[in-house]
């Protein structure tokens, strides 16, 4: 799976003198600060996804991982700012992207997959129709071929009898079959990074796990990069190649699954670890409400913004805004008082390895 | 941007707010609506300073009876064919509207709100009972049956408040009946009735405080609405009858003056309209005050 | 479908059945002599002795309900006292008239309403224009604005005659004033279903798919705007009728506003009635045709999820 990156590209314009796309690309994103006027939801994050993998970013609500994720797939609303920074999937800046540039990169640079599948289906068209559209809309294919196009898709997804899916409508499914549905659709191009933001949360266990697998399965077969925003560490632990953890709009700590799991060096992050490993069968959500305090009004503009309810932190935290640095090979933290992994207990996870048995 | 914040504390899935939008512009609509009203009343209420509407001056008129034009000596809108000066009989006939209007519209909304919120709170056979009377009453087109209405009730003030508040009282009661059944959908009232709060004790202090902002909308429109069926009512003869001025039986008689003597119509026209659009600002003004947040579309990012 | 649609019927039959009765006890049932308020008050006793023998009006009260029930349901609606003809032919004479009136003024309404809805809901910015013309066109009384276009175009500018009349050129005023006036309701309606649904999440899945914005609008959003005003038309049967006395007055059309007006003026009590009627029925119906136009477009009716 570990495609070579496709040729620098830098040409604008039509798909057709577009850079050679490698399925799955290398996703690198540098100093992204993005702002709701004057509220800053997202400061200075950076972090590379490498090509094929899956990175999970992590956070409680507001540390601004759904508006990365929003950033990437340029689905942010009017009135929204990028400050400063870059996502670059496959060498091009996403973020920068106007008019027909823009709107070829959907889907076909990169892909969304929202969280609550029955809004953001029409419940008024076909699900045929949705899928098809795709294929003869954009990619100019007649209706009959398109038609066929949408029921492999379909079929790929692990939908059974999907000739007959395709003439229903969203209400007539089940929510694990139109979360399959929208998986069908963002992956219809072939895109470079697929962004899933949290799509597994409104499903139940059970369907949960198949929705994983099947994301895993794709992901295998085809070389997909996906960038899986979520707040549950049971899903990191499934399914994630590298973590990035975020609070409060900044990037905290970020390296791969094992090193985060095995030697957390962030406290915040040493915290998360410990609520799931203790409350295993607790629901998720619950980890976070187990660390005392909560997430400040407003966004530090200096300091750590942990630094509130960190018990390591002292005034350096809360006046110096710690940088991120690179302790281990491809493992970043930002803290001014990184955990020592000589002298800290183990972390308690020891399902990690377990819950991945088999996969790399 | 406050929704951010408020829904990060509560730690629930963070929804990308749309842009805040301006309401302190929004509401400019709502003053301009009460301050016109206001004037309006006023006018109303100081219409015996005019003189009495029912006086004939008959100096300056000619044997043919034509009307005296607007800024003629001691009669600033001029008299109609009568000599009766036309100012007097405008205040008075606003009054009137007013009057009818005002009245019309409580009346029907007791009514209508009544009848709702008893629909929303108990079982199914209560609802689609209700429900049904209600539809028998929008079915039912509102002048033609006012017509028909007054022929039995009478004419007269009156006649017009019982016909107004009689067959208007059902959109009230829709609306209302809507309103409960939202609320009763977000839970509160669920869970208040599971632990065995008494249904007037839930009405009174769930649901009532919650629908006060649809109540206001829909007196405004209502205000609105029934004026014109009032005024309409009166234009077509069923209303208050001549010699008694009022905004409807003062258009229908100035329209027969229209080519010699516009302004026996203009002037009752435009307090009308400007009644009617008082109401109207009243009810857009609530309306934008009350959309926090407008959503944005997709298609504009 | 079949079960929405049968209900929806079976609700409509309630309802003009309710109709009949509400007609019913306001005339036989109100204090007074039924017989007088039928009849109207210039009719003299031996008049009111026929009405009573022929209304059965000496029998117990179920008797007569159920009397009149019948010659409701036979077309028997009661004679004209001054035009000494059945109320159902004068109705039925007059309705294609008004028929015509109102197919036109809805036609202007729905153009005229939609093209501003449409054009409000897609602007990224508010005009305030529009939402001044919204306002301006809500204001004007119905029978207000009938006068001003007659005076404007049937007396300043003569293009129009201003004699009563059932050709072309009497039909295009009244149908514009109705039309005018009943498109800002339209429009708000047409509105306020676009911007919902240009602010849902299946819109913001078109636009993630890359489908241009004419296809997206077209395509997406306009089919989920629909339901709204398909409702809102079948309201207009009722907003019409009422229109109809107004317009048909002042332009001198001949239909049914026509027929209520002049009977109010004779106090022809069975016409006044007739006609709340034969109006209310076809409201009735009117809104069960929009009921089912709804459930077509509106897959989710369809398998009764609604």
């Amino acid at each position: 799976m570990n495609a070579p990156s496709g040729a620098p590209s830098a040409t604008a314009g039509g798909p057709a003198t577009a850079a050679p796309r490698v399925i799955g690309s290398d996703v690198v994103v540098s100093d992204l600060s993005i702002s709701y006027g004057s509220y800053c939801a997202v400061r200075d994050v950076g972090f590379e996804i490498k090509a094929g993998t899956t990175m999970a970013l992590v956070g409680e609500s507001g540390s601004g991982k759904s508006t990365i994720a929003l950033a990437a797939s340029r689905l942010l609303p009017r009135g929204t700012t990028i400050d400063s920074g870059s996502i670059c999937v496959n060498g091009r800046d996403v973020v920068r992207m106007q008019g027909n540039e823009l709107r070829e990169m959907r889907g076909d640079t990169v892909a969304y997959l929202a969280q609550d599948a029955l809004a953001a289906l029409n419940p008024v068209v076909r699900i045929g129709r949705q899928v098809s559209e795709i294929y003869s809309v954009r990619g100019g294919d007649r209706k009959a071929v398109a038609e066929a196009k949408a029921i492999a898709a379909l079929a790929q997804v692990n939908i059974n009898d999907p000739e007959r899916v395709v003439r229903m409508y969203p209400h007539q499914l089940s929510g694990g079959m139109r979360q399959r549905v929208m998986i069908a659709m963002a992956l219809a191009f072939e895109p470079a990074l697929l962004i899933a933001d949290e799509p597994t949360t409104a499903l139940d266990v059970t369907v949960q796990a198949e929705i994983l697998q099947l994301i895993v399965d794709l992901q295998a077969r085809n070389g997909l990069t996906c960038l899986w925003i979520t707040h549950d560490m049971s899903v990191v632990a499934e399914m994630a190649d590298s973590v990035t953890v975020l609070y409060g709009g900044r990037m905290l700590e970020s390296s791969d699954v094992y090193s985060m799991f095995d030697t957390p060096r962030q406290p915040y992050t040493r915290k998360l670890l410990d609520c799931f490993a203790s409350g295993r069968s607790a629901k998720p959500k619950e980890a976070f409400s187990a660390i005392p305090g909560s997430p400040s009004a407003h966004s530090t503009t200096t300091g750590c913004p942990f630094a509130s309810r960190c018990d390591r932190a002292d005034d350096v935290c809360v006046s110096e805004t710690p940088r991120s640095v690179e302790l281990a090979p491809d493992h970043w933290v930002a803290c001014h008082h990184p955990l020592d992994i000589e002298t800290e207990d183990d972390v308690k996870t020891p399902a990690l390895a377990a819950s991945r048995g088999g996969q790399s | 941007m406050s929704t951010i914040v408020a829904a990060a504390v509560r730690d629930e899935h963070v929804e990308v707010p749309a842009k805040p939008t301006k309401t302190v512009r929004r509401s400019k609509l709502l003053y301009i609506g009460l301050t016109l009203l206001g004037l309006l009343i006023l006018f109303a209420a100081v219409a015996p300073l005019f003189g009495s509407p029912y006086v004939l001056h008959r100096d300056g008129l000619t044997d043919l009876g034509s009307p005296l034009g607007i800024l003629s000596p001691g009669h600033l809108a001029g008299t109609d064919s009568l000599g009766r000066d036309l100012l007097a009989r405008s205040a008075s006939g606003l009054r009137a509207t007013l009057v009818i209007a005002i009245a019309a519209n409580v009346t029907s909304m007791l009514v209508g709100t009544v009848v709702g919120l008893i629909a929303g709170s108990f079982g199914p056979v209560v609802q689609q009972g209700l429900m049904r009377v209600v539809d028998v009453f929008l079915s039912i087109p509102i002048v033609l049956s006012g017509l028909a209405l007054a022929s039995i009730v009478g004419r007269g003030m009156w006649g017009i408040v019982v016909v107004v508040t009689a067959l208007y009282w059902a959109w009230t009661a829709r609306l209302v009946y809507g309103e409960v059944l939202r609320l009763r959908g977000r839970g509160f009232v669920e869970a208040a009735a599971v632990h065995g709060v008494g249904k007037l004790t839930i009405l009174r202090r769930h649901i009532l405080p919650h629908i006060s902002t649809v109540l206001l909308n829909i007196a405004a429109l209502n205000g609105a609405a029934v004026v014109v069926i009032g005024a309409g009512l009166s234009y077509l003869g069923a209303g208050i009858q001549p010699p008694q001025p009022e905004l409807g039986n003062l258009l229908a008689s100035g329209s027969t003056a229209i080519d010699y003597a516009p302004h026996l119509l203009l002037v009752p026209l435009v307090l009308t309209i400007a009644t009617v659009l008082s109401f109207v600002l009243i009810a857009e003004g609530i309306n934008r005050r009350n959309s926090l947040s407008e959503r944005q579309s997709w298609l504009d990012i | 479908m079949a079960r929405y649609l049968t209900t929806r019927v079976l609700y409509g039959v309630v309802t003009i059945a309710l109709v009949i009765l509400l007609t019913f006890m306001i005339q036989y049932m109100l204090p007074g002599d039924p017989a007088r308020t039928i009849a109207g008050p210039r009719a003299s006793e031996e008049v009111l002795a026929a009405v009573r023998e022929r209304l059965h009006l000496n029998d117990p009260l179920a008797l007569q309900l159920w009397h009149y029930y019948s010659s409701v349901f036979t077309g028997d609606l009661g004679e004209s006292y001054t035009r000494h003809r059945p109320v159902l032919d004068l109705i039925l004479e007059r309705l294609p008239a008004t028929a015509l009136l109102a197919v036109t003024a809805l036609a202007v309404e729905m153009i005229l309403g939609a093209s501003l809805g449409l054009w409000e809901a897609l602007r990224p910015t508010r005009s305030w224009a529009l939402a001044a013309t919204n306002v301006a066109l809500l204001s004007i009384p119905p029978f207000a604005l009938g006068f001003l276009l007659l005076l404007a175009f049937g007396y300043l500018v003569p293009i129009f005659p201003v004699d009563g009349g059932t050709g072309f050129s009497h039909l295009v005023l009244p149908a514009l004033t109705l039309g005018v006036l009943g498109a800002p309701y339209y429009a708000n309606v047409v509105r306020d279903g676009m911007k919902d649904a240009l602010a849902s999440s299946f819109t913001r899945t078109a636009v993630a798919k890359g489908l241009s914005r004419r296809y997206v609008v077209s395509r997406h959003v306009v089919r989920n705007a629909l339901p709204p005003s398909i409702t809102m038309l079948g309201m207009d049967v009722a907003i019409m009728f009422s229109g109809v006395v107004f317009v048909e007055a002042i332009f001198g059309w001949p239909g049914i506003g026509a027929l209520q007006t002049e009977a109010f003026a004779d106090v022809d009590r069975p016409v006044l009635t007739g006609t709340v009627i034969v109006a209310a029925v076809l409201v009735v119906l009117g809104n069960l045709a929009a009921d089912v136009i709804r459930a077509f477009i509106d897959p989710r009716a369809k398998v009764g999820a609604l």
